[in-house]
This record gives C-alpha cells, structure tokens and sequence, in this order.
C-alpha cells in the first residue's frame, strides 16, 4: 500500500482545514457575510495562530497532554488581547460578535496542534501551519465575495449588481453553511477526481 | 405544555443550528469516530457550568476590559476540567480512555465559550444562567442525536461521492438550521 506523503503545500488545498478537516466552520459559516468582515476574520485567525503556535513551542512536551491543551487555550486567550485591539485598529466599523474570541479555543489551537507536531517534526510542521493559514484565507475570502455579491450586490461596499443582491437571505447562518458544504462538496469531488487518476495511472503502470 | 415548550425552546435556541457553534466538534466525531453521546454529555455539562460561571463572574467583568473574558472563562473551565478529569480516573478500564478523550475535546470548545459569551445576555438571575446552559447543553444532545440518525444514509453508496459524508452532513444541518429559523419566526 503506497503511503502518500503529506507536504505542507498539501495544506492549501489537499488538508485544507475547513472544507476538508472540517475546522473552524463557526466563524467560517457565520462571518463571511460580507468581505470586511472575511478580511477582519482572515487577520484575527491568522494572528491568533501564528502568535499562539508560535508561543506554544515554549510548552515542555513532558508535561501531561490535559495540561498541554489547557496551556494551549491560555496562550491564545492571552494573544487575543493585542489581535482584538489591532482589529478593532485596522477595521474600525466591522465587528465580528462573539465569533472573535471563539478563535481562541479553534480545534486547531488544540488537539489538532499536537497531533500534527508530533507526526511532522518542528520545520515541517511551521510549513503546514502556514499552508493550513492560506488555505483557510482562501476559503474565507472566496465565501465572503460569493455570500455579499449574490447577498447585497455589492463586493467590499461597491456596487456590482445595480439591482441588489439575488439571494437576501444569503447572509443568515443556514444559508453560510450550506455553502460551506457545497465549497466542501467541489474540493471533494476535485480530490475524488485526482485520486482516481492516481489510481488508474498505477494500473496502467503496472 | 412546559416539556413542549422547553423541546421547541431546545430547538430554537439550539447553539448549532441558529450560531453554527460546535459544528467542528460534532463533524470531526461524525467523521474519525468514537462516542458522540460522550462528548455530547461533557458539553452538556460545561455548558451548564460555565453558564452559571460566566453569571458569577459578570460583576467583576463588567468594570474591566472585555479581552479579558476568553481568559476569565477558560480559567474557570479549567476548574471543572480538572474536576473532571480526576473523576475520569475512577471509571472503569473500558470507558476511561474514551471518557477522557471526549473530555479533551469538549472542555475548551466553541460551544462552551459561546455559552459564556452569551450568558450576559440571556440570563438575569443565576438560575436563569444555570437554566440556559442546561438547554444550550441538552440542545447538542438533540442535534447530535439528529446527526447520528442522518449519518448512514449521508455516508451510503446512494449518495454521490462528491457530497458523501462531511459535506452532505454541512448541507443537511444548513437546511435543520433553515428549518430552525423558520420555527422561531412562526413561534415569535
């Protein structure tokens, strides 16, 4: 059984965190109404991750795995203070409601941080920590354009359909994830479609 | 009358189909396996603890700055984590290690600090607060519930191989929380 290799570019696209690990959905379903607001919800995740993985390299290994994810947590609720300042900074009439906080106990930040480092060694891991961040920018900027152009008509506040948005209600939480789900729907019939490439080129090949 | 109305209120307060919140957690169980009923009781319990820890601790939190309410919550979800975690080392061999597990993932979720986020304004007493969480709680009951019975036929054969599993699991709770919305419109 041949065993594919996970490459940090595979972040993007192949492991990408919310359409096919399922992360994050939350803020991904119910901030990306308009892109402002994708673009606040980009900034704040990328921040508090970066800052938060980074920071967590300081936590021993030895110490037991309950304490590790509490520290984890700790970490993040406390880059969030200067991430919710610097938003508030850089995005002066955008709010993103109790989903800003909610980024501080992502799944990412927690379980999955471990599982990954553990596997991939410290570089390796840094590269698929920054592809999983693209791949996520991505996923979040895309939604945001699709949800406000066909919501209000307008894409980051400019007028593009003269007469309005086609679909209202494109900006109510159901709407958000059934999006997500048909976005999630594409990259997994791209992926089903790539495998069985690879699959008929090993028959051919043998 | 009062069961129906706390089902109808579990329905259209429910933290996943109106706010999207513990929709990872619930999908990730869905997808790699292991006792949703588990993680499911543990929120319940969180909720309503940290419901009623958010109502104790809104006096001191009201005065200071709002950033420090992630690390106010988590702090105190930490108490109840520990707690847990020790009663966990009671149980017997077979459920430990998935008890544990589901406690791992559920203590610090987003339905949890969503619970605590909220209780400042859907709650004016503690009980109320208390009251709150156990219905946000018993709300994820319900929808994993939901999720577990829709599971085999999401994940069938019949099912196309482009929505089979996850995504056709995010479309079917997108149309629940369509359905959801629509019952508070009627009952408003």
């Amino acid at each position: 059984m041949k065993i594919q290799t996970q490459t940090a570019a595979e972040g993007l696209f192949r492991r990408n965190i919310i359409l096919v690990a399922g992360l994050i959905t939350a803020p991904a379903a119910v901030c990306t109404d308009t892109m402002q607001r994708a673009l606040m919800l980009c900034f704040s995740f990328d921040a508090i991750t970066v800052l938060t993985i980074l920071l967590s390299g300081l936590v021993p290994r030895k110490i037991p795995y309950a304490l590790r994810i509490l520290s984890y947590s700790l970490i993040a609720a406390l880059v969030y203070i200067p991430t919710a300042v610097a938003g508030e900074f850089l995005f002066p009439k955008i709010s993103l409601g109790i989903y800003l906080p909610l980024l501080t106990v992502s799944l990412l930040l927690t379980s999955q941080r471990d599982y990954h480092f553990v596997k991939s060694g410290w570089l390796r891991f840094v590269g698929m920590v920054f592809a999983d961040i693209l791949g996520f920018d991505l996923v979040i900027l895309l939604m945001g354009a699709v949800r406000e152009l066909l919501g209000f008509g307008t894409l980051m506040g400019e007028t593009i359909l003269p007469s309005g948005g086609v679909l209202p209600s494109m900006s109510g939480v159901s709407l958000g994830i059934i999006l997500l789900g048909l976005f999630a729907a594409f990259a997994q019939a791209v992926l089903c479609g790539q495998g069985k490439e690879q699959s008929d080129s090993d028959v051919s090949a043998e | 009358m009062y069961l129906l109305n706390e089902c109808i209120l579990c329905i259209t307060t429910n933290l996943l189909l109106t706010k999207a919140l513990g929709l990872s957690l619930l999908g990730k169980q869905e997808r790699v396996g292991g006792s949703r009923w588990l993680i499911c009781l543990f929120l319940t319990i969180f909720c309503t603890f940290g419901a009623s820890a958010a109502f104790l601790l809104e006096p001191f939190l009201a005065d200071t700055s709002v950033y420090l309410r992630p690390l106010m919550y988590i702090l105190s979800c930490a108490v109840l984590y520990a707690v847990c975690l020790f009663v966990c080392g009671f149980l017997p061999q077979q459920i430990r290690k998935r008890a544990a597990s589901a406690l791992h993932q559920s203590a610090f979720s987003c339905a949890v600090m969503g619970v605590c986020l909220l209780t400042a304004e859907n709650a004016g007493s503690l009980t109320q607060a208390w009251h709150f969480g156990l219905r946000c709680g018993i709300g994820m009951l319900l929808t994993g519930w939901m999720m577990d019975a829709a599971a085999p036929y999401l994940n069938c054969e019949k099912c196309p191989q482009a929505v089979r599993g996850w995504p056709a699991m995010l479309i079917y709770i997108g149309v629940l929380s369509m359905a959801a919305s629509c019952l508070i419109r009627t009952v408003g």
